[in-house]
């Protein structure tokens, strides 16, 4: 075997057992297995039964037994040299008490100061002399500051440090009088959910500190201690990150400090000095493996552990609260991130968490309360972060990209969680926009600024699923997005990642101006320059393909907007051209198949609008079974569940008109199902009230149909009462108001075909004063001015002095 | 280059031997502070140099147990060459230490421990090699017992034996 050098031949020379030795020790070894099963009480008789007659083996026996129990290996010459070290009587203001441990890096007492009527004890970590450099204690001196404002239950605090007299640097924290983390669980043989809740108050501290640009760098069993009351404290957080940067003479050093705890330390460790929080994500899947020790039919959970302690920290969760949330989904049978198994698996999970929406519910609000509290403490943080900005970029750059993208889209999968994600994008956009400022800011730093400018303004009013509906908002935060992504385009127009941002701000700002402002011919504008911007990478990958489809897309919306249904056609038809046409594996990416089936489903619009029943159909049909194919995909997601609901509402508009079959009422029923759920599980998303009030407008208009008036008109002031909160959360926005005074005006369609004149009328002419204050700002469309408020005009001239039945049987 | 589950263990042997001196390279980087860690884990010196030759992220869990079971041998060799190198380079340097797994608490010398394990190798090849999985490539009991195919009740009580043996070993010296 080519790769074992002779030197392991010569390893462990003078060490060797002789061969009469080797049969003895072989077979010490294996009844010391057998002897294992024996109960402790019947061992004595049993050893004396298995060697009788052999003394040399009893004796070798009772030694290994006796080693075993003896709890723990001998610690060898490493720390003769600091047994003879005199323990000092003081240190600083504190009188030693008793030297409570050692290792290789020096000694750790406890001490006590008198101070008046009490004393407070604590624990004094002395450092050996000359171990760190002079670099290193005045980083430490700088960090400790953080460290001590580092005020946790589940953190031993740090009070302070200093120097001894001969130099020795010392750290003087919280004295905890508790167990290591492993032994403490052993001795008391915990049960598993003890277990479960001590590791979950470990990731608190952790996460804790991390929203405090805290990494402890050295999680280890042995640094998580258990009190005596079964409380966590974690100690030495952050020493060993102060502790070891910036050395200048390593050889001594760090063969003097190599305390290895082997399979703790995250592997990048070794490669890079820059450690992030994601090295503490690895040591905690490392704790969560010893101290679970999950056996093989625990696949959910044995995926927990491997993603959260993969070697490649992109592919760990992005944040310690990431881990928390698997480990709640694990334990509410709900799918594991971690565990991507096949499709079955989710269903699977489905059937075992059947009746247990209840607690499924509060997980979600754990993860929920969890993202909160960090964005919170991070808040508190904020100032301080920028001080440190300099010493702590790129943690802050990790912490912010984490909390602005990947920690956003997670709670964007979950139901009801609108105000969280507001409150996550401005944090972690306050960091980012902090360091955007810094002169030396790498490009990659300002593009995400721009691009957090546009997630931030997709929550607060993006106008599609969960957001706040506050439009003007939104607008400014996309101007600001603009302002930060323009010049950066206009300098570097060949970088891929500017060209992505500068796409994503444009489609942005193309459908606030369409759907939010009634700005047409701006949309347009905007949309063809993403579309221009992104085609050259559109075929490169499934976010480049969606932009590029939904720049399209959008062109074509414009021209429908304005009822131009043939460029309307013409524009999703080349939408769809292009998605059809990208190799299977773009083509089967949620990402493309959510986008591909929203331009399908106005495609079918311009088919339906242009006569074209039978394209019409058959292109909604597909967008439904697109749409339904994703939701599946993720059931719970609401964006997918929004994507669906539209394309069903929208089959059932092409069905009622063409064809008023069971079809239309099918499909509108279903929507509104989902319409409805998607809005009590997040009253705050205003996405969701626009959908229950597109959905219920066309819901009232088949039971209208139907003769159905009072469910009708009961679903009618559902439908009203939905837009007019919409305008409110909009302040006033005209894109919100002429919405009102289009629903107004079917509601009132509706009155008048149940015989309700007086109503009808009440509506007509509340729709025409909003449509004439929108006139008289100039902010009226020219096809709302030509039909809608001439149709007001024209109904209430006809049908209303006094309200009758002026416009024939039916509308 | 890519790894698969699919790759013999004779031909991850062959890579090893390949990369032998890659894996020379991490250790010697770390040792001379290269690398600015002190701290040092012999699992991650072997998961660093996976990492360079292979991206270990591509092999399977089996693959991976094996990879990394073969290359904690090498590690082992490797990181004690060094660290006797580095030793004899200066007067007086103080020992390298390291923790057992699951007891953190205590310091070992890492070069004792090393040659009571040469030593119970010389006496039983299976449970020595046992030691140097967990402890040089991290590799946890139920991961051993999954890729060797062996049971893990004798695994554990393997360990344990080997533990006492070295416990012992350890206080004769």
């Amino acid at each position: 075997m080519r790769f074992i050098p002779s030197a392991l031949e010569q390893r462990g020379m003078g060490g060797e057992a002789d061969m009469s030795d080797v049969a003895l020790e072989r077979e010490v070894m294996s009844l010391f297995e057998d002897l294992l099963d024996v109960p402790e009480t019947e061992r004595g008789a049993w050893i004396e039964a298995h060697t009788s007659g052999r003394p040399a083996l009893r004796t070798r026996l009772v030694a290994l037994e006796t080693a075993d129990r003896s709890g723990s290996l001998p610690t060898g010459g490493a720390i003769n040299a600091l047994e003879d070290a005199i323990i000092p009587e003081r240190i600083g203001a504190y009188k030693i008490i008793e030297r409570i441990g050692r290792g290789g890096m020096g000694a750790v007492y406890r001490a006590a100061r008198e101070t008046g009527d009490f004393e407070r004890t604590v624990a004094i970590k002395v450092i050996k002399p000359g171990l760190f450099t002079p670099d290193v204690v005045e980083r430490f001196q700088r960090e400790r500051q953080i460290l001590a404002a580092l005020a946790h239950p589940n953190i031993a605090r740090l009070y302070d440090g200093g120097q001894t007299e001969d130099g020795a640097p010392y750290i003087i924290m919280e004295f905890v009088s508790g167990q290591p983390l492993l032994q403490w669980a052993e001795a008391r043989s915990l049960p598993r959910a003890e277990r479960i809740r001590i590791f979950r108050d470990i990731c608190a501290a952790v996460a804790f500190a991390h929203a405090h640009l805290i990494v402890h760098r050295d999680l280890t069993p042995a640094n998580v201690l258990i009190t005596d009351d079964g409380a966590v404290k974690l100690i030495d957080f952050g020493i060993a990150k102060a502790a070891d940067t910036n050395t200048t003479s390593p050889n001594d050093a760090a063969v003097a400090a190599m305390t290895m705890t082997p399979g703790y330390g995250a592997p990048e460790r070794l490669i890079s000095a820059q450690v992030s929080t994601s090295a503490d994500v690895f040591s905690l899947g490392r704790l969560l493996q010893d101290l679970l020790r999950p056996d093989r039919r625990d696949t959910e959970l044995r995926a927990i552990i491997a993603r959260a302690s993969a070697t490649e920290p992109s592919q760990r969760y992005a944040s310690v609260e990431a881990l928390m949330a698997d480990i709640e989904a694990w334990r509410n049978a709900r799918p594991v991130a971690a565990y991507s198994g096949a499709r079955t698996y989710a269903l699977r999970k489905f059937a075992a968490r059947h009746g247990r929406a209840v607690l499924a519910g509060c997980a979600t609000f754990v993860l929920l309360a969890t993202a909160l509290g960090f964005t919170l403490a991070a808040n508190v943080r904020a100032e301080r972060a920028r001080l440190q900005a300099e010493a702590r970029f790129q943690e802050t750059r990790e912490i912010a990209n984490s909390l602005l993208f990947e920690v956003f889209d997670e709670v964007s999968a979950i139901p009801g969680s609108t105000s969280a994600r507001e409150r996550l994008a401005r944090t972690g956009l306050s960091y980012l926009e902090a360091l955007a400022q810094d002169e030396s800011a790498p490009l990659e730093v300002r593009v995400e600024t721009a691009v957090g400018f546009v997630r931030l303004s997709q929550v607060v009013g993006g106008g599609q699923a969960g957001e706040l509906g506050r439009f003007s908002d939104a607008a400014e935060l996309l101007a600001e997005a603009e302002r930060i992504i323009s010049p950066l385009y206009a300098a570097h127009p060949s970088d891929p990642a500017v060209a992505r941002a500068m796409t994503q701000v444009l489609l942005e700002q193309s459908g606030a101006s369409l759907y939010s402002h009634n700005e047409v011919a701006l949309a347009r504008e905007q949309a063809a320059r993403a579309a221009q911007i992104i085609e050259p990478y559109a075929r490169q990958d499934a976010k480049a393909a969606r932009a590029y489809i939904y720049a399209i897309r959008a062109l074509g919306d414009t021209e429908g907007w304005e009822e131009n249904f043939e460029a309307a056609r013409d524009q999703h038809q080349r939408a769809e051209a292009f998605a059809a046409g990208l190799p299977q594996a773009l083509r089967d990416d949620p990402a493309v198949m959510g986008a591909r089936a929203a331009n399908i489903r106005l495609l079918g619009e311009s088919y339906h609008r242009l006569g074209m029943t039978d394209e019409a159909r058959d292109a909604i049909d597909a967008a439904v079974t697109y749409t339904r194919a994703v939701r599946d995909g993720a059931p719970q997601n609401p964006a997918f569940v929004r994507g669906l609901t539209v394309a069903l509402w929208y089959r059932a508009v092409v069905h009622r008109t063409n064809e008023r079959d069971a079809l239309a009422r099918q499909s509108i029923e279903e929507a509104m199902a989902n319409a409805r759920q998607l809005r009590e599980r997040d009253p705050n998303d205003a996405g969701a009230l626009r959908l229950v009030a597109t959905v219920g407008e066309v819901y009232a208009q088949i039971l209208a149909d139907a003769r159905r008036f009072d469910e009708s008109f009961v679903l009618g002031e559902e439908v009203v009462a939905a837009q007019r909160d919409l305008v409110v959360r909009a302040e006033g926005a005209a894109g919100a108001r002429r919405t009102l005074a289009v629903t107004l005006m079917t509601n009132g369609g509706n009155f008048y075909n149940g015989g309700q004149f007086d109503r009808a009328c009440e509506r007509w002419r509340e729709a025409l004063s909003i449509f004439t204050g929108l006139e008289r700002e100039g902010v009226l469309a020219e096809t709302d001015r030509t039909r809608s408020m001439a149709s007001a005009q024209d109904y209430v001239a006809r049908s209303c002095n006094p309200p009758h039945a002026g416009l024939g049987s039916n509308l | 280059m890519s790894q698969s589950a699919a790759t013999p263990a004779a031909d991850q042997k062959q890579l090893l031997a390949e990369h032998y001196d890659e894996f020379r390279r991490v250790a010697r980087g770390v040792l001379n502070g290269d690398a600015q860690a002190l701290q040092l884990q012999p699992t991650d010196l072997a998961h660093a140099a996976a990492i360079k030759i292979f991206s270990l992220n591509r092999i399977d869990l089996q693959g991976r147990t094996h990879f990394l079971s073969l290359s904690a041998r090498i590690m082992r060799q490797i990181l004690m060459d060094e660290v006797r190198r580095v030793r004899a380079a200066k007067r007086q340097a103080p020992p390298v230490t390291t923790f057992w797994p699951g007891e953190e608490n205590a310091a070992l010398d890492l070069e004792a421990l090393d040659a009571a394990l040469s030593k119970l190798e010389s006496i039983d090849a299976d449970r020595a090699r046992l030691v140097e999985q967990r402890f040089f490539a991290g590799l946890t009991i139920e991961e051993i017992a999954a890729a060797e195919g062996k049971s893990e009740s004798t695994l554990k009580r393997q360990w344990r034996a080997a533990r006492a043996w070295l416990i012992h070993e350890l206080e004769q010296r």
